[in-house]
């Protein structure tokens, strides 16, 4: 089942993001051609075509990171808690699957939009010069990782960007389900569902900032952090690495799991649909 | 065996009472009318039975299960108001219930679309209001399902439209089903019931055979309904 | 087939009345098979439970017949339908007579208007009351 949700929110959610990446690609071409003669020339008019080409490239690019967004908050809305919800919430679909597939997806978009912007960016600068900067770039990237991670470790490096990879896509879905649990406490309320659930959105963020601000005190007030940067000190870089990683994804885990109880408690529990 | 149940079941919105302690138990094979004037209870009831709200005190039960993934797939549901994704074609859907409901049967949507007249690559959105209702009401009825819950099903059509849709929903239920129609256009629906449920301010006042209404009482449910709710 | 009914009495016993005289009448001919109670529900926009009802009734009065294959038949019987379309007539002149009583017309007087009428109709409609 949840593939087929998948699917039909893919089918929901393509017809606007696919256009946008299309735009996004076509406008680059024409950003690159206005980068190397328009603007260069001597006319006032392919100047002036070349401006244009350059803002249509920005708005698109800032169309699709926006409509990602846009389309993650939208959907779980629109489609689950507004009219489309009296289908929606009446299919033979447990909540969890509900919230995985509009999770999942939105995910996809943005991981989707990320590599599209890059290759936007990629089709703009190109010419035979810049293919060779941007391997040159590439190749003290990797140089700058074999001296963090000297004599044979690797697999350090391989693993420190894995972790970092998960947490990139851990703390981009705390972010996805900790707007989703405001919107599942917010259509809870019995009026003012909008409102209320941008109020919740705020609510949660200031009861993560005071938890943040106590731990703080507490790590700094107890000598903890103290004895954390000395046993740090002891460590190799390579481990050092991990041991903060291994923190932050736990850390970054826990919020998702907290968010994602929230969810599936309030729309199973919870439900009002007016 | 009992289809739909309900044991003392309350709802209310803040301070305001939709239903208070409602008794109701309908059998297999009825055609139901719940009837109300407005604001009487009828959708808050539907909306329990689909787990779209969550009662406050008492129980509702379909087929001896509470409202949750097992019971959707007993139930067949027509919304108060069109609430099918307008962005799809009719084509797709079909390909949506199809996906998700296991009754599903496409090929009769199919006919019954085509007899209307309605391509299957015609979006949703591009069709009249009147024709989203009857677009949601095929999808609706080509289930075959134990209990169908219709609410409002002839509420702001036309009379054609309104004929249209009883026949299809008397064309099309399962004989063992039950089929419980909201409304307060008593007079239309009135020939296609065998029982009806009065309803008012969230209370059951009255449950009932048409037969019985009528050689009882020598009138009509729509008659007797006049008589119960003057105002 | 043309449906039509009234608010005082049970729809099923309307139903039986008028598919009696659609039988009488010839329109479902002796014999013939009927379409099947959920199609006949939906023509007449009713309850098929309430059709089926009436196929019930029918059927206790012998005016129809179900048979396990071809469904339902009206009956080959015509002496029934005759005694159908007598019991009808009966009905209707019973209460042609009690609204002419209720005018305070005797017997005479009612055949008398009834010659007139039918003299009537055969004078273009003209229908002279004195």
């Amino acid at each position: 089942m949840l593939r087929k949700l998948m699917k039909h929110e893919l089918r929901a959610t393509g017809r606007v993001m696919l256009p946008l990446f299309l735009l996004v690609l076509i406008t680059a071409a024409g950003a690159n051609l206005a980068t190397r003669t328009l603007l260069e020339a001597d006319n006032k008019l392919m100047n002036l075509m070349g401006i244009i080409l350059l803002t249509a490239f920005i708005i698109a690019i800032a169309a699709a990171c926006i409509m990602a967004f846009a389309l993650m908050i939208q959907r779980f809305y629109k489609n689950l808690l507004q009219d489309e919800g009296y289908v929606m919430m009446t299919l033979p679909v447990s909540v969890h699957k509900h919230v995985w597939s509009k999770l999942l997806v939105s995910l996809l978009w943005y991981a989707a939009s990320f590599f599209v912007v890059a290759l936007a960016f990629f089709i703009l600068m190109f010419d035979i010069e810049f293919a060779k900067e941007f391997t040159g770039a590439f190749k003290g990237l990797l140089q700058y990782l074999k001296e963090l991670f000297p004599d044979g470790n690797h697999i350090h490096a391989i693993i420190a960007s894995l972790e970092f990879f998960v947490f990139i896509i851990l703390a981009i879905a705390a972010n996805c389900l900790e707007f989703y649990a405001a919107m599942s406490i917010g259509q809870s309320f019995a009026n003012r569902k909008i409102l209320m659930s941008v109020l919740v959105y705020f609510g949660i963020n200031f009861i993560m900032q005071i938890l943040g601000g106590v731990f703080g005190i507490i790590v700094d007030k107890s000598g903890l952090s103290f004895s954390v940067t000395n046993y740090l000190d002891t460590l190799s870089v390579p481990v050092t690495i991990h041991t903060v990683m291994t923190g932050l994804l736990l850390f970054t885990l826990v919020l998702n799991l907290i968010f994602y109880f929230i969810n599936t408690y309030f729309l199973k529990n919870k439900l009002n649909l007016e | 065996m009992e289809i739909l149940t309900c044991n003392k079941l309350s709802k209310n919105f803040g301070r305001c009472t939709a239903l208070d302690g409602v008794d109701l138990s309908l059998a297999g094979g009825k055609i139901v009318g719940l009837l109300g004037p407005n604001g009487s209870g009828k959708t808050t009831l539907i909306k329990l039975a689909n787990g779209l709200l969550t009662p406050n005190s008492g129980s509702i039960c379909i087929c001896g299960e509470t409202p949750d993934v097992n019971s959707h797939k007993l139930v067949s549901y027509l919304p108060e108001r069109t609430s099918i994704p307008l962005w799809m074609t009719a084509q797709q859907l079909m390909d949506f219930y199809e996906d998700f409901y296991e009754d599903f049967h496409r090929d009769a949507a199919e006919r019954m679309l085509e007899h209307l007249g309605i391509s299957p690559k015609q979006r949703i959105k591009q069709m009249s209001k009147g024709t989203r209702e009857k677009v949601q009401l095929i999808m609706v009825m080509s289930r075959k399902a134990r209990l169908y819950l219709l609410d409002e099903p002839i509420g702001g059509v036309d009379p054609a439209t309104r004929d249209y849709i009883l026949s299809t929903i008397i064309g099309n239920y399962e004989p063992e089903a039950t089929v419980l129609i909201s409304t307060h256009l008593i007079s239309d629906v009135e020939k296609i019931l065998d029982e009806v449920v009065f309803i008012d301010k969230g209370r059951i006042v009255l449950q009932s055979t048409v037969d019985a209404i009528r050689e009882e009482r020598g009138m009509s449910v729509d008659a007797l309904f006049r008589e119960v709710f003057r105002c | 087939m043309k449906w039509q009914f009234r608010n005082d009495m049970p729809i099923y016993t309307q139903i039986v009345e008028q598919i009696k005289v659609a039988i009488v009448r010839g329109e479902y001919g002796s014999g013939e098979r009927l379409p099947s109670v959920r199609d006949m529900a939906t023509e007449a926009g009713v309850n098929p439970n309430t059709m089926q009802r009436a196929m019930a009734e029918l059927e206790r009065e012998g005016l129809v017949f179900s048979q396990r294959t071809s469904g339902r038949q009206v009956t080959e019987n015509l002496e029934l339908i005759k005694e159908a379309k007598l019991s009808q007539a009966t009905k209707h002149l019973e209460s042609f007579m009690n609204a002419m009583g209720e005018l305070g017309l005797g017997q005479d007087e009612i055949i008398k208007l009834i010659m007139a009428a039918g003299k009537g109709e055969e004078n273009n409609g003209n229908t002279d009351l004195q």
